[in-house]
């Protein structure tokens, strides 16, 4: 380990290097070059990320498997002692190469969507600036650095929704995502405050090990540290009640919605829960909790995408779909299969939203299926890159999503008193099939339909190298964890995870006594995939007017407006919060304005006083006033010279 | 021989008229001169004190002070030419040297 110690700060410093430098040299030097720092340092820490998981993987000794490489002292205050420190296990590995070669990709996909951009080199210093700081959020071996980075990675994530600043939605929608983020990071410090009042230390692996002792003597304790957390996990990772803010988030260019909102960023919940395993665990409650509430987001941002016709929105909400896939899984204690989803998922939905950005580029920043559709001819890589990602996603069989979601929906129909979430998953699945496929069918197939004022219809080479390289990644990534390697189920991927201490908290919750076997899972979910994409295709393979019979109930009006959660929210909480606002606004400048008016009224009057007496403009009395001053100064020099 | 003491006396019975007369005189050229007066009691105070400690000290101390008062007497010189010149030019602005009517200069 001592060899990676040297360089491993390079991963997250070479990003954030690149940044630096188009923060410096951007606006007035780089201009149109800027995306080349960024190109470079995230490539350069996807390689060295990918050597850090073959060095991982290779050695098996006890101490690569949770190796703490010190950084820099940062506090140490009493019993608070945060370092900055480097924190190497299976779980980490796997993920600092998921987030920087996904990054990789999207920054040079970006280069071509982003070019002639006004904004071009802002885009890519915050792209840096995004992709050290989750890397250093993976990086982090304790609950402060991990919080730091935590909010670092959702400035980041604002800066990019808000990247078009002068379009009031795009605003809007930032402003949304900061704030209900907001909520679940309070939730989040306070986890993290009772973790380090109760326990004395935010150090992962210390507060691991005394978690099994201070869940005996207060189960409760553990029980609301672990809702906190998982409150936190919510807010970014978009679960319910606190999604809202993904949808609203597709403001930001097409790159940020892949690698951010789809890839990365709403992942670090997933990856925070599965890495503070062993408090989870040591609360069934909270296990629950996080599977419930993830089999329920699974379901209910599942039927929201039914109706939507915005392309990257019904994305959104599929996102928060399998989102709610990989808490169900470490709900149900599989946090193999749901970091083997999270994993997949990366790929395939960067690629969709990459596919999206495609088309948006394609056709003049349009990306609403009221005025697109039949496009398969005009962007045929697009094409074949959105099919590849929707199979992917709708999980039919020997793909990705068929292979994790399997995983998940195994762990799930198995668990000994949840399995009715597992069938709600199920259900979802197949709802995935249909509502990718109808995107899928009404974007690329029936009559031929482009907004007018889309020229010029093409594909970037640099956008479409990218989607190249994540579609083949997509179909690679799929076989990392499917079958069995060395006899048990999971693949090289289940294998290699669980090695990670955090994974091995989960792994120990899960009984082997399985009513439904791997076999059977896989039938159900792969028929009914099959059959649910059969059943979009055809329905929408002739246009759209057979399709549009079922539009005119109250359900897809529901639907469509996203079951009025948006409008519930503001009746309950901006709207009330808006009006209190407004009252401590008029308290504020009417009576604490005029107490203050007091404070501020003395001095003036004193100073009104003098004027009036010793400042008249009469050289004689000025002469006289300085007179009596030096002469008692003179008396008080003499008094005390004797 | 003269005491020290009738040079200081008559260098504070000057010091302390133009004070006076500084104080409750009106006319700018009268409070100008006032200043002068109080000059030349300092200068006698410290040719005053030159002569004093010569002959105290069997003349071991120079002649500090009347060195001085050279230097004081171009200094007053110098501020008396500048003083003349913007007494001039107030008294252009307003016909008048009564400093009262300078009193709307107050801050």
């Amino acid at each position: 380990m001592d060899s990676l110690s040297s360089w491993i700060w390079l991963i997250p410093a070479l990003p954030f290097l690149a940044a630096i430098i188009i923060g410096i040299f951007g606006a007035k030097t780089l201009k149109e070059n800027s995306h080349i720092p960024v190109i470079a340092g995230v490539a350069g820490s996807a390689i060295l990320s990918l050597i850090v998981l073959f060095k991982v993987n290779g050695d098996n000794s006890s101490d690569t498997l949770t190796a703490t490489i010190p950084g820099y002292d940062w506090i140490t205050v009493g019993n608070l002692q945060s370092l900055i420190s480097a924190a190497i296990d299976p779980l980490s590995a796997i993920m600092l190469a998921m987030v920087s070669v996904v990054a990789t990709f999207v920054v040079i996909y970006s280069k071509g969507y982003m070019s002639g951009d006004p904004g071009f080199f802002r885009f890519f210093a915050y792209l840096g600036m995004f992709v050290a700081s989750m890397l250093m959020l993976i990086l982090s071996d304790n609950f402060l650095m991990l919080y730091v980075f935590w909010e670092a990675v959702g400035l980041c994530s604002y800066l990019l929704i808000g990247f078009y600043y002068n379009k009031p939605s795009a605003a809007a929608a930032a402003k949304k995502a900061f704030v209900v983020n907001r909520v679940g990071d309070f939730g989040f410090a306070i986890g993290i405050l009772l973790i380090f009042l109760n326990f004395e230390s935010i150090n992962f692996q210390e507060v691991f090990a005394m978690v099994p002792k201070m869940a005996a003597d207060d189960p409760g304790l553990m029980t609301t540290i672990a809702l906190c957390l998982f409150l936190g996990a919510a807010g970014k990772s978009a679960q319910l009640p606190l999604y809202v803010w993904l949808p609203d988030a597709m403001e930001g260019p097409s790159p940020v919605s892949a690698l951010i909102h789809a890839a990365t960023m709403v992942t670090a919940g997933v990856y925070m829960t599965v890495r503070c395993g062993a408090i989870f665990t040591a609360s069934p409650t909270a296990m629950a909790v996080v599977a419930v509430v993830g089999g329920l987001t699974a379901f209910f941002a599942a039927t929201i995408a039914f109706a939507q016709t915005d392309i990257k929105r019904i994305l959104a909400y599929s996102t928060v779909s399998q989102l709610g896939y990989m808490f169900l899984a470490v709900g149900v204690g599989s946090a193999t299969a749901g970091m083997y989803h999270l994993y997949t998922h990366a790929f395939f939905k960067a690629l969709l939203f990459l596919s999206a950005g495609s088309v948006m580029h394609a056709m003049h920043h349009h990306i609403d299926l009221k005025v697109l559709g039949g496009l398969r001819k005009d962007i045929p890589v697009t094409h074949i890159a959105f099919l590849i990602g929707s199979i992917a996603l709708a999980g039919l069989p020997y793909t990705a999503g068929f292979f994790s979601k399997d995983a998940i929906l195994l762990a799930a129909l198995n668990h000994h008193s949840l399995s009715w979430v597992g069938w709600l998953a199920v259900i979802t699945a197949a709802m995935t099939a249909f509502y990718t496929f109808r995107c899928y069918m009404m974007t690329f197939w029936g009559p031929r339909m482009v907004p007018s004022d889309a020229h010029d219809i093409h594909e970037s080479k640099w956008m479409n190298f990218s989607l190249i390289f994540l579609a083949i990644g997509v179909f690679t990534v799929a076989y990392a964890g499917a079958g069995k390697y060395e006899g048990a189920y999971g693949g090289w991927f289940g294998h290699f995870l669980g090695q990670s201490a955090s994974v091995q908290q989960y792994t120990a919750l899960v009984h082997d006594d399985h009513a439904y076997s791997h076999g059977q899972v896989a039938l159900i979910s792969g028929v009914i995939a099959v059959l649910f994409v059969l059943f979009a295709v055809i329905m929408y393979a002739k246009g759209r007017g057979f399709a549009e019979k079922f539009t005119n109930n109250p359900l897809h009006t529901a639907l469509l407006n996203k079951w009025y959660v948006d409008e519930l929210y503001d009746f309950i909480i901006v709207r009330p919060l808006r009006w209190s606002g407004k009252f401590f606004v008029g308290s504020d400048n009417n009576i604490i304005n005029g107490v203050i008016g007091i404070v501020k009224i003395t001095p003036n009057a004193f100073g009104v006083a003098f004027q009036m007496f010793f400042q008249r403009g009469i050289v004689s009395s000025y002469a006289l006033s300085m007179l009596l001053g030096l002469a008692i100064m003179v008396y008080y020099a003499m008094k005390s010279m004797q | 021989m003269i005491d020290v003491t009738y040079y200081l006396l008559v260098g504070a019975i000057l010091v302390v008229l133009g004070l006076i007369g500084f104080v409750t005189r009106r006319n700018l050229i009268l409070m100008f001169l006032c200043t002068e007066l109080i000059f030349q009691g300092v200068i006698l105070t410290l040719v005053g004190f030159n002569r004093y400690w010569l002959i105290e000290t069997d003349g071991r101390h120079g002649l500090e002070g009347q060195a001085f008062t050279v230097f004081l007497l171009v200094v007053a010189a110098a501020e008396a030419a500048l003083a003349m010149a913007l007494v001039m030019i107030l008294q252009r602005q307003k016909h008048t040297l009564d400093s009262l009517a300078y009193a709307e200069m107050k801050g």
